[in-house]
């Protein structure tokens, strides 16, 4: 027997079998925070630039897995009520001229289609410009 | 690409021999930016004299842009002789080792472009001041270059901007529901086309060279076409050439500012009404731009990681374009 006291050795729980930890979302935040942690602060010029740029693209392929469930069944929703197969159908039927006599319902179902963009692509810039 | 392949040091010194005679060239130094082209700064020593020099070159394989370092290293000299104020070109041409791709030297002025300095960083507060009238100004007279001066060089002439957009939209051939959206938004509200002049066509931070005292120089003439004078102020209206600052122009002054100095400077009257449009058909085109350049990662066009990250800038455009329509018809 151990003389150590082994009672927080357990591992958290995961769902990822057959495989093992870390699972893909945790080995691409390691990824992303080394390389924004560690090799940015230490870079300069051209190679820090790029660097910045893998860090945030990462950053947006975790919000991306993380997110898609859910951002698929919300477009899923908004297709049905604007009478879309998919997005190409609903390009199609706004050329068509289909929603010219309901243009504000139209903005604001794509304002919640383009929203779950961005809190994917860059939920930064989800906030209104100063236009007036 | 490395210092010794064929734009390297040795390439470089026999260019500029035909200029300058024999000519040392050191300190080659890629800098960053510029999503088209590469740009590269050197130093270039002859008997007499020490040379800055800045030498950009077409991005290798994006056939679309071959000729424009070229073409662009022309309508800098034109744009010189008309007081607009930009770099002196030393040399041009194409490259005989690699296709058609084409270079430009040009001299080194001093200035940052980097736009999130300029808006935020106190050494350029009295830069910002003077920033709407300068470019104001520049933008004055560029649009008053007659277009007799660029016989030879081949330049678009737009006539209906939105349809030369659309066609460019629908070759891409990936639906998005809000460009749709705003196309059909722009038509219905186009103001009456007034003139065509010779415009800049990428007029904002970024492409322009600042200096402690305002506008030094103005760069990146890459697309300049002829076209409505007035997309080169909606443009630099674009929420994207904001750079996160709440101010409405470039990030430095508001609409009435640019109208009033642009006005004064150019004789020309500009409605609110029309800058709007501008606005708003210039983040389109971002968003069509952004597009396209992700596009071109896609098809493996190119490999940069910066053109593939564009890619997902389409739907800062979306969101922009919704905001600003769903602003404008309430």
């Amino acid at each position: 027997m151990n003389n150590v006291d082994m009672s927080d050795w357990g591992l958290p729980s995961r769902s990822n079998y057959p495989y093992d930890a870390p699972s893909a979302i945790e080995l691409i935040q390691a990824v992303e925070e080394c390389i924004a942690d560690e090799i940015v602060p230490t870079s300069v010029g051209a190679t820090k630039w790029k660097l910045r740029i893998a860090a945030n693209a990462l950053k947006i392929a975790l919000r991306e897995i993380e997110g898609r469930a859910s951002h698929q069944d919300d477009l899923r929703t908004i297709l049905t009520d604007l009478e879309a197969v998919d997005m190409p159908d609903l390009s199609k039927k706004i050329k068509a001229g289909d929603f010219d006599e309901r243009f504000e319902m139209l903005q604001q179902k794509l304002l919640s289609i383009v929203t779950m963009k961005l809190e994917i692509a860059n939920p930064g810039h989800l906030k209104p410009a100063r236009n007036s | 690409m490395s210092n010794d392949t064929v734009f390297g040091v040795n390439w470089l010194e026999l260019q500029l021999e035909e200029i300058f005679g024999a000519t040392k060239v050191s300190n080659l130094i890629r800098l960053s930016g510029g999503a088209n082209r590469e740009t590269w700064s050197f130093n270039a020593s002859t008997e007499e004299k020490q040379h800055s020099l800045i030498m950009q070159i077409d991005r290798e394989g994006m056939d679309r842009l071959n000729g424009t370092c070229e073409r662009e290293s022309r309508i800098l000299q034109i744009a010189k002789l008309n007081g607009v104020p930009v770099p002196t070109v030393v040399t041009s041409g194409f490259s005989e080792d690699s296709g058609s791709r084409s270079f430009s030297i040009t001299e080194k002025m001093q200035g940052e472009t980097i736009a999130r300095k300029i808006l935020r960083d106190t050494q350029w507060k009295k830069a910002r001041e003077n920033l709407i009238h300068d470019m104001a100004k520049a933008l004055a007279a560029i649009h008053k270059i007659d277009r007799s001066q660029f016989e030879g060089i081949k330049l678009s002439d737009i006539r209906d901007p939105l349809l030369s957009l659309e066609s460019i939209y629908e070759a891409l051939d990936d639906p998005h529901p809000t460009f749709d959206f705003a196309f059909r938004w722009l038509r219905a509200n186009q103001p009456e086309f007034s003139e065509s002049t010779f415009v800049h066509g990428d007029f904002r931070l970024g492409n322009l060279l600042i200096d402690t005292s305002g506008l030094n120089a103005v760069l990146d003439w890459e697309i300049a076409q002829f076209g409505d004078p007035i997309q080169d102020l909606g443009w630099m209206c674009v929420r994207a050439w904001r750079f996160g600052s709440d101010e409405q122009v470039a990030g430095v002054g508001t609409y009435d500012e640019l109208i009033e100095n642009y006005s004064q400077e150019s004789g020309r009257d500009v409605t609110k009404a029309s800058l709007f449009w501008w606005e708003i058909f210039g983040t389109l085109r971002w968003g069509v731009i952004c597009l396209q350049m992700g596009g071109d990662f896609r098809k493996g066009r190119t490999n940069s990681l910066e053109i593939a990250a564009i890619g997902r800038r389409v739907a800062e455009n979306e969101y922009d374009l919704l905001q600003a329509i769903g602003e404008i018809t309430k």
